[in-house]
């Protein structure tokens, strides 16, 4: 098709003049300038030229002619070539070039498509124009005086229905989920136990008979209020009917929250328009700002800001709790500015006027991180949905018929681009309802979300029905209005033939394929993509081919693929990214194997004492003038420290060791910590120690008597807190070791300082052995947690899971994805029907608190959990992208073959079908993979990881947990940092992919 | 099929969305008592909303080429 298209234009651009065209005649200057547009390779303005110069005069040959080398697809150029043998029948370059097209397969040209209703007869000129029109692209221009009330009210109505059906059986199916299958019934139960045995302990006085029979009933009580006694599926049933109605006034323990008043639909009434303030502030932000943006993008694109915002359009992949983090960090806990979480301030306000302003004030960080979660991606899809659409070459061609522009736009613009506007929209609806919950708990907003997450972890399970129910409506509702306003202003809906638009969408996304495959081809030369079954077209020496052959082969297969990445600085950079990551994660696992790394983060380690708490990075000291002190360590164990023997008398010995070191720092170190362990037999040894500063000063220490171990704390020691003659009663230990006596200088003394720790042993043979600890203000290359851990490992660690978990759920979820469309499509019928169902129905399911549930009633394993996201992804909505693509494929010929020489179903669908399209897969793979890194993060950041596997996600819902936000940044920005790096690597290698075998956006 | 000018679109899609925060904020500060119908209108209002203003921008952008 290409190169008969090369040859048609070929054919037309050598023709260099035009002896029927009058120079005089309206509209020449155009068709000039069009034609030295084209010859100059400006398509873009060649088309707009030249579609002026035919609306201004319609009996233009030259014009028409010119147009349709403009023109890409076959049917605006045979369109084009009729209109001039219209004009002129004995146009020889016409009449070639339509002979030229007919050979093309695909090229319904010269056969007008027969509308399905007979069309009323077109009275007016316009309307005859527009009927013809119409009828040569294969658009239904009929019905135009029809009724729109009539034929939107069928249509949503039939769509009602179904998202009624859709919500029913969503809600079960979570309602299964939920309960796990009765899993449940076995918490419960173990919860009566727990119960009966208190009120046993309470009746020791009743008689033991009369006991059992009351706990009997007690149990039997019970049971029967949590629904026990009831079988499961028709509880199930009886649910659903309550969960649908949110109507729990007959069910027991129908929530923890509140008194005994509260039911769940006042928990969530309360609760529900804090979520929607949130969600309706980011989409006003979102609409004048986003809005604004996109416009002025799209009327001048190319310039710095649009440049800017497609390099950062990638980090709208990372979670907007993660941009909740750093605003809250920079806005609330350093600038002080605003609020760290919450609604309301601690003192309620006493207006009705400042009770506004606090939850303003409350609500600008969380909608701001929602809008920059969004915000890049939405305005660089619309700005590129605004252009595509409002250049497209029939529109040039409608233009150039005269229609009216209103009509332009609805039927040649916003038909094609609709779908996926509305598509890109309900992902980012349900987007945003999944991010809800860990945004809602990051900031402490009580909204469903937090609700929501709250209710798993207490396993209310009315509660967590009705919340689904919530969602399911909210979700239907937004599709359903959506629904709506597409019916509103796309005219196909009125006739609510959806057979006819399933025919129609089908047509666009064969095209759309079409084109696609065609670039993917041009980057697969040396790919063989005959029309023959596989087994007809392999060689026989390629079935001997080495592993190692075919592994080579496929490299050069990619190679201009590769080669085209070079021209996307973007590319290369996530590429760098992606291979240091790589490099890490090997060099990870080989050095800190797995059992040591879950050593050294788990509980116990014995070394772990001599790491300080909360210590920054080494490396902020690359950034100070005056370096942080790092952890200094001696012991007279290894050999450091020389500890001399004096006898004191007959039972008495003096063990003096002597720790002296530099202290090259202003700024005071965290504690001070000795380690003593001793040997003796009866008599406990005596311990004394004397500090010494680098001006000779002397400070006594605790003294004490020690055991066999005994651990000494500056930090702890309450004689050097009572000390008034340095630094004054009720300083810092440490800036009474360190600072210059009775002034009010927070600078320590810089200098050699000692430590003599002067021990008494009663007996021979007893010896006693000391390490000192000077803990740093920084540690290492990541610095330490609340538990001493070096973070280092957490961070090193966090590479190879978050690689394998992003890798393992998009590889897992696209395989099993295409597999299962593939299936659907091949088999068609109920069974295509069903998957498509399924695909509906899982959009309604909650996964992330699903996944909560799985981990809490079943395995602790983020493996496992991992798996029940593939699963409850695979029938999202890729599975619609993967289905149109294997529609297109059904039809090729060399399916018809391997059909005919007998071919079994699986052979045709895993040897045919798959691999023709998994090329055309690759860049969304590649875009999938920070989804689930980041997911792993939210995971874990809510609490669902492995306990001891260390993660970035496990180090952030550490860190804020335990304080971060009194100055210990580094410890959530640094896995923050990488989790952003790894997402906008592998973002950034996606969008190049998807620009490199997207023709459509190629040529943007 | 609707026939509205694209600001206008534009201008009914920004109603529309402001709404879609006026109404829970109203509901959040208890001026106005919580309900489900409100909550599931303020939803509908604003992504619909939103959902127009992107379509009248397109036509905007389309006919200011022109």
């Amino acid at each position: 098709m290409a190169a008969e298209s090369s040859r048609l234009a070929d054919h037309v651009g050598s023709t260099r003049t035009c002896p029927d065209e009058p120079a005089s005649r309206p509209g020449s200057s155009h068709l000039t300038r069009g034609i030295a547009a084209l010859r100059a390779g400006d398509r873009r303005s060649a088309g707009r030229l030249l579609a002026l110069a035919v609306r201004q005069d319609l009996r233009s040959e030259s014009a028409w002619f010119w147009l349709s080398a403009v023109l890409k697809t076959v049917q605006g150029r045979a369109y084009c070539l009729r209109k001039v043998l219209e004009i002129n029948p004995e146009n020889q370059r016409a009449l070639h070039g339509l002979a030229l097209l007919e050979k093309q397969r695909h090229a319904p040209v010269l056969v007008a498509q027969s509308p399905a209703r007979p069309a009323a007869p077109p009275h007016s000129p316009r309307q005859r124009l527009v009927a013809g029109l119409g009828s040569r692209l294969g658009i239904r221009t009929t019905s135009l005086a029809t009724s729109t009330a009539s034929g939107v009210t069928k249509y949503a109505l039939v769509r009602m229905a179904v998202l009624s059906l859709t919500v029913v059986a969503g809600v079960f199916l979570a309602i299964v989920f939920i309960n796990f299958g009765g899993f449940v019934d076995e918490i419960y139960r173990d919860g009566i136990e727990w119960a009966l045995m208190g009120m046993s302990r309470e009746m020791h006085d009743v008689p033991i008979e009369e006991r059992t029979e009351l706990l009997d009933q007690a149990r039997w009580h019970m049971e029967e209020a949590v629904g026990l006694h009831t079988p499961f599926l028709w509880r199930c049933v009886l649910w659903l009917k309550h969960g649908l109605t949110l109507d729990w006034e007959d069910v027991p323990y129908i929530s923890s929250y509140g008194d005994d008043s509260t039911t769940v639909l006042e928990v969530i009434l309360d609760r529900l328009p804090n979520t929607l303030l949130l969600a309706g502030a980011s989409n006003l932000l979102l609409f004048v700002v986003g809005v604004l943006v996109a416009l002025t993008l799209s009327r001048r694109y190319g310039n710095v800001l649009d440049r800017i915002l497609i390099t950062l359009s990638p980090i709208s992949s990372a979670p907007n709790w993660v941009y909740g983090v750093i605003l809250t960090i920079i806005f609330a806990a350093q600038l002080h500015l605003l609020p760290l979480g919450g609604k309301y301030d601690a003192l309620p306000p006493s207006t009705q006027l400042g009770y506004i302003w606090v939850v303003l004030k409350h609500m600008i960080l969380p909608v701001s991180a929602i809008f920059l979660s969004v915000f890049f991606q939405s305005v660089y899809a619309w700005r590129t949905y605004f252009l595509l659409h409002s250049e497209e070459d029939y529109v040039e061609l409608a233009e150039a018929q005269g229609l009216p522009l209103r009509m332009i736009e609805r039927r040649y613009i916003l038909r094609p681009a609709l779908p996926y506007v509305l598509t890109s929209f309900t992902l980012l609806v349900i987007g945003f309802w999944q991010s809800a919950m860990a945004l809602e708990v990051f900031f402490d907003w009580p909204g469903i979300g937090a609700l929501f997450i709250e209710s798993v972890w207490s396993i209310s399970s009315t509660t967590v029905i009705s919340l689904v129910v919530i969602f399911a409506y909210l979700l239907a509702i937004s599709v359903f209005v959506l629904d709506i306003v597409y019916a509103l202003v796309d005219p196909r809906v009125k006739t609510g033939n959806g057979q006819r638009n399933g025919a129609a969408a089908s047509r666009r996304v064969k095209r759309r394929f079409r084109l696609r495959l065609g670039r993917t081809k041009a980057y697969f030369p040396g790919r063989t993509w005959q029309t023959q079954p596989a087994t007809a077209r392999v060689a026989p020496e390629l079935r001997r081919a080495t592993l190692a052959a075919r592994a080579r082969r496929r490299f050069e297969d990619w190679k201009p693929a590769l080669r085209e990445i070079r021209r996307y600085p973007s590319a290369i950079v996530g590429l760098i990214i992606i291979l240091i990551l790589a490099g890490i994660s090997v060099y990870t696992v080989l050095t800190i194997p797995y059992q040591e790394a879950i050593r050294l983060w788990r509980p116990g380690d014995p070394t772990r004492y001599r790491n300080p708490e909360y210590a920054q990075p080494g490396w902020v000291n690359l950034f100070r003038k005056d370096d942080l002190p790092h952890t200094i360590m001696q012991s007279s164990l290894g050999g450091t420290v020389a500890k001399t023997t004096r006898p004191v008398s007959e039972e008495m010995t003096q063990i003096t060791i002597p720790f002296v070191f530099d202290y090259p720092y202003q700024g005071f170190p965290q504690d001070l910590g000795v380690f003593l362990t001793a040997e003796f037999e009866d008599k406990r040894p005596f311990v004394s120690m004397l500090w010494v500063t680098p001006d000779g000063r002397e400070i006594e220490l605790e003294s004490f008597s020690m055991t066999s171990e005994h651990t000494y704390r500056a930090s702890a020691d309450t004689r050097l807190r009572r000390q008034t003659v340095y630094g004054g009663e009720g300083g810092q230990p440490m800036e009474k070791l360190f600072a210059v006596p009775d002034t009010e200088s927070t600078v320590a003394v810089e200098g050699t300082y000692q430590l003599l720790v002067d021990t008494f042993v009663f007996q021979e043979g007893d010896d006693v052995d000391a390490e000192l600890v000077l803990y740093g203000q920084v540690h290492g290359l990541a610095g330490t947690d609340h538990h001493r851990r070096d973070l280092t490992i957490a961070l090193l660690w966090g590479a190879p899971i978050a690689l394998a978990f992003g890798l393992l759920g998009a590889v897992c979820t696209s395989l099993v994805t295409m597999v299962i469309a593939g299936v659907g499509v091949w088999f068609g019928g109920w069974l295509d029907s069903l998957i498509q169902r399924i695909g509906e129905v899982n959009l309604m399911l909650p996964a992330l608190p699903i996944a909560i549930t799985v981990y809490l009633v079943y395995a602790k394993s983020i493996w496992v959990i991992l798996g029940v996201m593939v699963l409850l992804s695979i029938f999202g909505s890729a599975l619609k992208n993967y289905r149109a693509m294997f529609l297109q494929v059904k039809e090729s010929a060399y399916i018809e073959a391997a059909r005919a020489y007998g071919a079994s179903n699986g052979r045709i669908i895993f040897r045919y079908l798959l691999p023709r399209i998994a090329p055309v897969l690759i860049p969304q793979l590649v875009i999938m993979i920070p989804g689930y890194v980041f997911l792993e993060a939210t995971l874990a950041f809510l609490g669902v990881s492995d306990i001891y596997l260390p993660t970035w996600g496990k180090v952030i819902n550490d860190a804020l947990t335990h304080n971060v936000f009194q100055g210990h940044y580094y410890w959530v920005l640094e896995p923050v940092a990488l989790l952003l790096l790894t997402g906008l690597a592998f973002a950034m290698v996606g969008f190049a992919l998807d620009s490199i075998f997207n023709p459509r956006l190629r040529e943007m | 099929m609707i026939r509205i000018k694209p600001r206008a679109l534009i201008a009914i899609g920004l109603l529309l969305v402001l709404f879609g925060f006026v109404a829970p904020f109203l509901m959040v500060v208890r001026i106005v008592e919580p309900s489900l119908a409100l909550s599931f209108a303020s939803h509908a209002a604003s992504v619909s909303g939103l959902f127009l203003g992107i379509i009248g921008s397109a036509i905007y952008v389309r006919s200011h080429r022109n």
